[in-house]
């Protein structure tokens, strides 16, 4: 199931339901505008994407990899690591 | 294509993975000539070879004179299995200097004349030569290693945009049954529901995919680890598994990570059991392996 | 004359390679089987806490994963003071009747098979590969039985090799009633293939006859369990026993232990055990049928019969190894079937909580018995660990039988070619298993 909501893509079928997005999230918490909301199915879903501030630590704190959270470029928020990290990374399968 | 498997020191359970892979088996010996191979073949010297699996893990001198000569004559080089990736279980012996670990084992002042120096410290291959492509996995399940051999024989080698076992695994995670913290020894889980919330070292969080968790879905064990570090723990965000898991242990429990952290008395073998000699996780500020490994010259 | 050495032993599980030291006119003083390469699990594990001490040791050896674990999952209940139900003991030990299974599977057809096929052809030709390549059929149905093997395992540990559903105090599911339906219908397609394989086995050591007498006797006393009622690999006293009407002496898991001797052999990193009081003993396939006098299933005592018939019993020869080695197959199926029909029990794990305790864990693994030696503290961390592994007993007799086939083959003498191939096949007939031995 896709949640995609804006630049917030949340990937349904990697979800566990484990609610650390919705914690994590300093637009979640005590929001007036929450951009999360918890699912009546037990998933989260986006509900304010634009009170976002795209900290990324709901893409980082999901256990699952099931959110990612475009930037505002749309190239994507990778620091560069180690490069030996990286080549390894890339080849691995 | 020629292909060759090559086993460091190793358990050889990678090569019976490999002899369990049924009909694709036959149609790797049929269409591609397996040229070396010392668990099947007697053939006693690598020649030249397109591709090369290797197992395990540099051990000694002699270890290191093969690997060196597989890179040589090898025109891909595959870390197969989590040993050759990340060091795997055998890494733990990093704990104790080898010749500690000599004397413990074989008493005061035992001689080997004839032995290979053995390493001061264990790494994965790719420490040592150039690897073109990994496989982790301990062993790597028969499904995704002949999904990885279908496209490296046909030339290309393979990566995979790896996500974590939590991503395949089937339970649910909420609400937390704040049992404090527990050990598979003194507890049983619940069926189906995910084991860091009920209290138990679960890895999936910082494990590769590609096994669809089958230890936490199919068998409601904690997931081990075996498929090695997935990309987070390696690139930044650079999330320590020792650290993340406490932490989630904690908000789990209901605990502080201290607390957990006192009770959890074997982390580098319930953090690290896969990758404690991987040298990417060294040194890390805070968290890392260093503080588990001996510390050379001493 | 200088060492003639086979570097690498290939066709066997691990690293290994075979020296023989010759005097100046060539005959041969010693031969050593040389591994190197220690990994130092009993050393690493200090201080791991109980969870993690089965999936570790799994890692000594793929090929005799689960015996590892079951040995030290019984160590931990015997530290504790578990109960281990029935039915759970049952899952275990069908999965290492699946894992032996598969193992003698490999030994013969992958490993020896190709020596007692091809006594006189190329080297480079003795493999499946090469058979495979002349006749597909016959490689498939050998390799049919290393399958069926591999999914008995499957099934019942979770995962063909490293197997997860062992733990401390049990296991952790059950084979579902479908699943044991399905495997009871692909195990009797199997009977005709084993009693096929057997035959044919028998055929090829009668037709190998010379190289089966040039490898030599081994009369050291036979260390095997013996519960009581043909051959197991859990629970009975482990009994020592020399030779027809020789005495027999019985341990119990924590005597055996205790009387366990272990020394350097200084060429080589594999540490020689033997029995205080008694010096080397064999063990393995060969000594678990001399010890018990056979194996408590129909099939496999009626081919028994057959062999004893032939070649006398108790076996000496080292080379009826692969003989005991089809037999046990074939006892396993008739096992794995048992085991499979019998209505399931229930309970399938116990916990404990942590307390300090000395345990043994003894189990036979296919090349032999495999003793595990454990202390935990109070938290159930591991204080001590000592692990003795197959090869450890058979090394000397293997080495003993290294040498007199090359003096049979008379070294130095003849071409170095046809010593280094009697040698690996000597070698072979152990099926040694180096990783366990290097643990
Ligand atoms: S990026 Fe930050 S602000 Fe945006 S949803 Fe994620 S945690 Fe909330
Ligand atoms: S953190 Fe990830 S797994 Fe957990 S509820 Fe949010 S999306 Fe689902
Ligand atoms: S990765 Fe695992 S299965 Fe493969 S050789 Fe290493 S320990 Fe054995
Ligand atoms: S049980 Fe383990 S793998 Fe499954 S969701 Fe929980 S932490 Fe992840
Ligand atoms: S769940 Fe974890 S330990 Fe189990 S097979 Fe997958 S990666 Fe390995």
């Amino acid at each position: 199931m896709d949640l995609a909501v804006a630049h917030i893509r949340i990937d349904g079928e990697r979800c566990v339901s484990c609610r650390e997005c919705v914690e994590v999230c300093p637009q979640t918490r005590d929001s007036q505008y929450p951009v999360y909301a918890w699912g009546e199915d037990g998933l989260p879903r986006v509900a304010n994407p634009e009170s976002c501030i795209r900290c990324l630590s709901c893409e980082a704190f999901c256990r699952a990899r099931a959110i990612v959270v475009d930037s505002e470029d749309g190239q994507g928020w990778r620091m560069p690591g180690d490069p030996r990290a990286e080549t390894k990374c890339r080849a691995i399968f | 294509m020629r292909v060759a498997v090559l086993s460091l020191s190793s358990c050889t359970g990678c090569q019976y993975v490999l002899l369990s892979l049924e009909e694709y088996f036959y149609t790797l010996i049929g269409e591609n000539a397996v040229s070396y191979a010392p668990f099947l073949l007697d053939q006693k010297e690598l020649p030249e070879v397109d591709l090369l699996l290797l197992e395990g893990t540099v051990r000694n001198g002699d270890d290191f004179r093969r690997l060196r000569e597989a890179r040589q004559r090898a025109e891909k080089l595959v870390a197969l299995g989590t040993c050759a990736c990340f060091g795997g279980v055998p890494g733990l012996a990093d704990m104790v200097s080898e010749e500690r670990m000599l004397r413990m084992r074989y008493g005061e002042g035992a001689t080997f004349e004839q032995a290979p120096p053995g390493v001061k410290r264990l790494l994965p291959v790719d420490a040592y030569v150039s690897v073109d492509a990994f496989l982790p996995g301990c062993p790597p399940g028969e499904e995704l290693l002949k999904d990885f051999l279908k496209l490296a024989l046909s030339g290309n080698l393979p990566s995979r945009m790896g996500a974590t076992v939590c991503s395949e695994c089937k339970v649910t995670a909420s609400p937390p049954s704040r049992d404090g913290f527990r050990r598979l020894l003194s507890a049983v889980p619940e069926d189906g529901k995910c084991l860091l919330e009920q209290g138990f070292i679960c890895m999936g969080p910082l494990t590769r995919d590609g096994c669809g968790a089958l230890c936490p879905s199919s068998f409601g064990v904690p997931c081990g680890g075996c498929r090695g570090p997935c990309d987070e723990v390696l690139l930044p965000p650079f999330q320590d598994p020792c650290l993340e898991t406490l932490r989630r242990l904690a908000r789990a429990t209901g605990l502080s990570p201290k607390a957990v952290g006192e009770q959890a008395k074997d982390p580098a073998h319930s953090f690290f059991k896969y990758c404690l000699a991987e040298p990417l996780l060294r040194r890390r500020r805070p968290g890392g392996t260093a503080r588990f490994l001996y510390r050379l010259g001493e | 004359m200088a060492d003639m050495v086979i570097s690498t032993v290939t066709r066997i599980s691990g690293n290994a390679c075979i020296r023989l030291i010759r005097d100046e006119a060539g005959n041969p003083r010693e031969a050593w089987l040389q591994a190197f390469g220690y990994r130092g699990f009993d050393i690493m594990l200090r201080g791991s806490h109980a969870d993690n001490l089965v999936p570790v040791v799994s890692r000594i050896c793929g090929g005799d994963s689960v015996f590892h674990q079951v040995a030290a999952a019984r160590a931990v209940e015997e530290c504790l003071g578990m109960e281990v139900p029935a039915e759970a003991s049952r899952v275990r030990e069908l999965a290492m009747w699946g894992q032996l299974l598969e193992r003698h599977a490999v030994s013969l057809t992958v490993h020896s098979l190709p020596d007692l096929l091809l006594p006189s052809s190329d080297p480079s030709l003795r493999n499946i590969i090469s058979i495979h390549r002349v006749d597909e059929e016959v490689v498939r149905r050998f390799m049919a039985l290393k399958s069926l093997g591999t999914l008995v395992l499957r099934e019942a540990g979770g995962k063909a090799v490293h197997a997860v559903n062992v733990v401390p105090g049990g296991v952790v599911r059950d084979i579902g009633e479908a699943k044991r339906r399905e495997l009871l219908e692909r195990m009797s397609e199997a009977r005709s293939l084993l009693v096929e394989t057997a035959r044919l086995i028998k055929l090829l050591l009668r037709r190998n006859e010379d190289v089966v007498d040039s490898l030599g006797e081994e009369s050291a006393p036979c260390l095997a369990l013996a519960p009581g009622d043909g051959i197991g690999l859990l629970g009975g006293k482990a009994v020592i026993a020399a030779g027809e009407g020789g005495e027999r002496v019985s341990l119990v898991p924590g005597e055996l232990r205790a009387s366990i001797e272990e020394s350097n052999s200084g060429h080589s990193h594999i540490r020689v055990a033997q029995i205080k009081g008694v010096g080397d003993v064999l063990v393995g396939p060969l000594a678990r049928v001399n010890v018990n006098g056979g194996y408590g299933s129909e099939l496999a005592d009626a081919e028994l019969e057959e062999l004893k018939a032939q070649w006398g019993f108790p076996f000496r020869r080292v080379m009826l190894g692969h003989a005991a080695r089809i037999l046990e197959m074939i006892h396993a199926w008739e096992m794995i079937k048992g085991l499979l029909e019998a209505p399931p029990g229930e309970g399938l794990r116990v916990t404990a909580t942590p307390a300090e305790g000395e345990g043994t864990g003894v189990v036979e693994a296919p090349e032999g018995l495999l003793v595990y030696g454990l202390r935990v503290d109070g938290d159930g961390l591991v204080k001590g660990l000592s692990i003795t592994a197959p090869l450890q007993f058979n090394i000397g007799s293997l080495e003993r039988c290294l040498l007199e086939g090359a003096r049979k083959a008379g070294a130095g003498t003849e071409g170095e070619a046809r010593v280094s191939v009697l040698l690996e096949t000597a070698a072979r007939s152990y099926a040694p298993c180096i990783p366990c031995a290097l643990h």
